[in-house]
């Protein structure tokens, strides 16, 4: 349980980042917050023969607006995130999935640039950032590009980054007129992986009409946006509540039963994320107020 | 190709100088010495406890710059030039802490062996949380596992510091 021998690498700037991955390519491991990567290294089921330290790179570790919208960047610590007031202003659905992703002891070293690039199918903040609209910033050999998290979110642990590529930070457009929002989850123990998690997201636009953005994760191996149940609130209007069950019936048409794990029941899945959409819309409605998270 | 950084070769010791509690202290060892093995063995202090060396059982748990984190996934050299507390520095010139005295009242732990894990996490709830309710502390706590005591006796003890929010000691901060 001890990590295996690693030469290690502490660069100063995000060109020797770069420059680093670029030569040594899939020998190299890059090491953020460690809280995903150092289990790994400890059961020895990762030999990467360098790691590169970023914790010395301060153009990673910034939170701040920047054209309209809200820059994060790929170092900050979780922990530092979630009580930052630009994010609990701007980005509150981060705030409300970060209390989710793992515990406030691992939070405090695990950044957000390592939980995106993980891309682990039941993560949190992949969804969240799909939710937003958000996108990733990354950086390689040919310079910076900007990845609508649509587009990043590739599969299981899987990204669109390119081999010499790293996440620099993640953005999301400032949302004016928030309504609501909320994260819901279940899992088998509290603070275990999620079995699955929904989050909603509703804005007021220009003709004073809720818009509802929501997505589900755990399932298929990346976040996924459930349109049906979106089209629910654009098409009707009538008592929240009847559309928030009708969203919540709608939302599984969206999901492929394929895209369960063979070791899961069909029924007990739809089941799930029907609960849980119910969950997320009364939250994010502020028509109910119990949250998977209450004991 | 730039190479004005350091580079540490697997063989190489590094240097590694912090603050425990309160107390500045120096050492070296590998790149790769977990920073859980640093305390126990080169620092000589054990009371922070190895028990699954993957994050999850919080048995390791110690403070870094004031919160909770897990010694076991991190590195020592990570944590050069920090502020690190640990289960030694939480009594006081021999006198236990609020949280130490509660545990001991309320008979809140057997074994011992996460009670370190325990006592850290408490610690750092209550420095974010001065009068966090159960549903709060079972959150807290659900993130260090235990297989004697069953909670109960734990989140009894938790909550019976947190009734007394003013009278937190400070931790000795001298360097």
């Amino acid at each position: 349980m001890k990590p295996p021998k690693f030469a290690l690498y502490r660069p100063k700037s995000l060109d020797q980042v770069v420059e680093v991955i670029h030569s040594m390519g899939g020998a190299a491991a890059l090491l953020a917050g460690g809280q995903s990567l150092i289990p790994m290294l400890n059961f020895r089921i990762a030999s990467p023969e360098v790691l590169v330290d970023l914790a010395g790179i301060p153009e990673l570790d910034i939170i701040e607006i920047r054209d309209g919208s809200l820059f994060i960047g790929a170092m900050t610590r979780q922990r530092v995130a979630e009580q930052d007031p630009l994010v609990v202003r701007y980005a509150p659905l981060f705030v409300d999935a970060l209390r989710w992703v793992g515990h406030a002891t691992t939070r405090t070293r695990g950044t957000i640039g390592g939980s995106i690039s993980l891309a682990d199918p039941s993560a949190e903040l992949p969804l969240a950032l799909l939710v937003m609209d958000g996108c990733v910033h990354a950086m390689g050999k040919n310079g910076q590009r900007v990845i609508d998290a649509d587009k990043f979110f590739t599969g299981s642990y899987s990204t669109s980054l390119k081999q010499d590529e790293i996440v620099i930070g993640i953005s999301v457009p400032i949302v004016e007129n928030l309504e609501g929002f909320s994260v819901e989850e279940f899992s088998r123990r509290r603070g275990d992986f999620a079995t699955a998690g929904v989050a909603s997201l509703i804005q007021l636009n220009s003709d004073k009409k809720r818009v509802l953005r929501i997505g589900l994760c755990g399932v298929a191996g990346r976040p996924l946006r459930l349109f049906s149940a979106e089209k629910v609130f654009a098409e009707n209007s009538g008592p929240i509540e009847k559309q928030i069950q009708f969203a919540s019936e709608v939302a599984i048409d969206d999901i492929d039963t394929a895209m369960f794990l063979e070791s899961e029941d069909e029924r007990y899945m739809q089941r799930l994320i029907r609960e849980l959409t119910s969950r997320s819309l009364h939250r994010a409605f502020g028509v109910g107020t119990r949250s998977s998270g209450d004991y | 190709m730039i190479t004005d950084y350091q580079v540490h070769s697997a063989d190489d010791l590094v240097p590694i100088s912090l603050v425990v509690n309160g107390i500045r202290r120096e050492g070296s060892c590998s790149v790769r010495k977990l920073l859980i093995d640093f305390l126990r063995e080169d620092l000589g202090l054990t009371g922070t406890h190895a028990g699954c060396e993957h994050g999850i059982c919080g048995a390791c748990t110690i403070l870094i710059d004031g919160k909770a984190s897990r010694s076991c996934i991190t590195f020592a050299f990570q944590v050069s030039g920090l502020s690190l507390t640990t289960i030694e520095g939480l009594s006081n010139d021999g006198q236990m802490h609020q949280l130490q005295k509660a545990f001991m009242d309320k008979h809140a732990l057997q074994c011992g062996f996460c009670t370190p894990g325990m006592l850290m996490t408490a610690f750092d709830l209550l420095n974010e949380n001065p009068t966090p309710n159960e549903c709060q502390v079972r959150e807290a706590l659900g993130s260090v596992i235990c297989r004697c005591t069953g909670y109960q006796n734990i989140v009894e003890a938790v909550l019976s510091v947190s009734q007394q929010p003013n009278d937190l000691p400070e931790l000795k901060s001298k360097t």
